[in-house]
């Protein structure tokens, strides 16, 4: 059977170096993926801050035994993510419009449908990417990412009832927001 | 990178999605509403790292493990986190502190409740109240010297490398010596009762005001002094204000004790504040407490 993740960072943080490989493993996709949408689409900055969140929990060594470590690191990523964008230098280089297209699903498509899939997907993110970091992170970590609502509560440090709040104002923003962007681009 | 990955749970499908807003506690009509609007995040799929750029990334990490773990921070890892858990790390503080003790304490400690045991068995007129407020205070004494004497053994720096802070440390030690004090002066007490004539409380305050009271001064004193001066000077002094007190009231043999049991369990109260207040100062006062260069 394989070791849970809460079993892997015991082992990482009681100085055994062969158990960080298989964590990293698990998390490094699902972790870079909930950071470049949380990032809206920047890359290379999502790279730098999955490297940073891990870092972060290394030296940090302050996690406990009975505590879930994927809302653990996911909270860890949150608040180095939004600790980037409160600076100011952040902030000036954070249009959307800057950035590389984002990825899109069917690369085995022909041009004409991967232009379309590609156009849906610059809508989403730009959707996704107008709205508040609190509901956007919400969302990423709910539909992207597959948290369930007690995860996104660890994660988020806010209560169950304020995780379903932002879960539903977030999905209405975003619709009304993917009609926005879906007139604006035709 | 790879291309990308596909949408993963739950919106892989629109049952899935379904699903997690079923989750979510919406009605069914909410629903259908609801994945209308979100199925076209699936559309937006993200890149996923190779194999190579993992293995690139461990290798980055790999020199940030910590180093293997000694078994005192293991222990702290081991324990639930709150309250409990600080109980907990102080109850195995108090067991790792046994061992830190040396014999002497053990013994000296022992010998002093014999010998004030001996001394109202070979004078019986005595007074037994005056046996104890004597014997209270030198068990504190020997006591603190004992075990808390880390600064004179340069011995400070090492304990404060240690993951358990100072205060948790002294509060370990703290408890440990009181207890054993305290089973000390309650089997002094119950050798001293039979013949005594007063309450079994009363005989108790007795001894247990002062030692609190020596405790908490000797150790107050220590944040400034040497542990052996503190000690020293807070017996010396209690002794006088003993001698004091005997000769205002009735003399050596008297039953009834120099010091009113008023006066005593103030006295007591008086060594548990300046317990706190010590416990409270303790970490502002060890890095004046540490030797200085040159």
């Amino acid at each position: 059977m394989l070791p849970t993740d809460e079993q892997l960072i015991a082992h990482v943080m009681a100085g055994e170096p062969a158990a960080l490989q298989p964590l990293v493993e698990r998390y490094h996709g699902p972790l870079l993926g909930y950071l470049y949408r949380l990032t809206s689409g920047d890359r290379p900055l999502a790279e730098d801050l999955v490297q940073d969140t891990f870092e972060h929990v290394l030296r940090q060594d302050s996690f406990r035994p009975g505590w879930r470590f994927k809302p653990w690191l996911y909270a860890i990523a949150t608040h180095l993510t939004y600790d980037h964008f409160r600076t100011p230098s952040a902030r000036r280089t954070t249009e959307l419009d800057d950035r590389a297209a984002p990825e899109h699903a069917d690369d085995a498509a022909g041009p004409e449908e991967q232009a379309q899939a590609a156009s849906l997907a610059r809508q989403v993110a730009d959707a996704i990417g107008q709205l508040p970091a609190e509901y956007r992170a919400a969302l990423l970590l709910r539909y992207y990412t597959g948290h369930s609502l007690q995860e996104i509560s660890a994660a988020l440090n806010i209560p169950l009832g304020t995780v379903k709040s932002r879960l539903s104002v977030g999905t209405r923003r975003l619709r009304q927001l993917l009609i926005r962007v879906e007139t604006e681009t035709r | 990178m790879t291309p990308s990955n596909s949408p993963s749970w739950p919106l892989d499908s629109a049952d899935h999605l379904a699903a997690a807003l079923r989750e979510d506690g919406l009605s069914e009509d909410e629903i259908a509403a609801t994945a209308a609007a979100l199925l076209p995040l699936a559309h937006w799929t993200v890149p996923a790292p190779t194999p190579d750029e993992t293995r690139q990334l461990v290798e980055r990490l790999l020199p940030q493990v910590p180093r293997p773990a000694s078994p005192v921070r293991g222990a702290l890892r081991a324990r639930p986190a709150g309250l409990a858990g600080e109980f907990w790390l102080v109850l195995k503080l108090v067991r790792t502190q046994v061992n830190i003790l040396a014999p002497s304490f053990w013994l000296a400690s022992a010998l002093v409740v014999a010998l004030g045991g001996l001394l109202v068995a070979a004078a019986p007129n005595l007074s037994r109240s005056l046996v104890l407020q004597v014997v209270g205070p030198l068990l504190a004494y020997i006591s603190t010297a004992s075990a808390f004497r880390a600064g004179g053994l340069h011995m400070l720096e090492f304990e404060l490398a240690c993951p358990p802070s100072p205060r948790q440390l002294t509060l370990a030690r703290l408890g440990l010596v009181l207890s054993y004090d305290l089973g000390l002066g309650l089997l002094l007490n119950l050798l001293l009762w039979p013949q005594s004539g007063s309450a079994f409380w009363l005989l108790t305050l007795h001894w247990l005001a002062p030692l609190l009271l020596a405790a908490g001064l000797t150790l107050l004193l220590s944040l400034r002094l040497p542990i052996g001066q503190a000690a020293a000077l807070t017996y010396t002094g209690w002794l006088v204000a003993l001698a004091l007190a005997l000769i205002n009231s009735n003399g050596v043999q008297s039953p009834i004790s120099p010091i009113p049991a008023g006066a005593e369990v103030a006295l007591g109260a008086a060594g548990l504040v300046l317990l706190a207040i010590m416990l409270l100062a303790l970490p502002r006062a060890v890095p004046g407490m540490l030797p200085r260069r040159g």
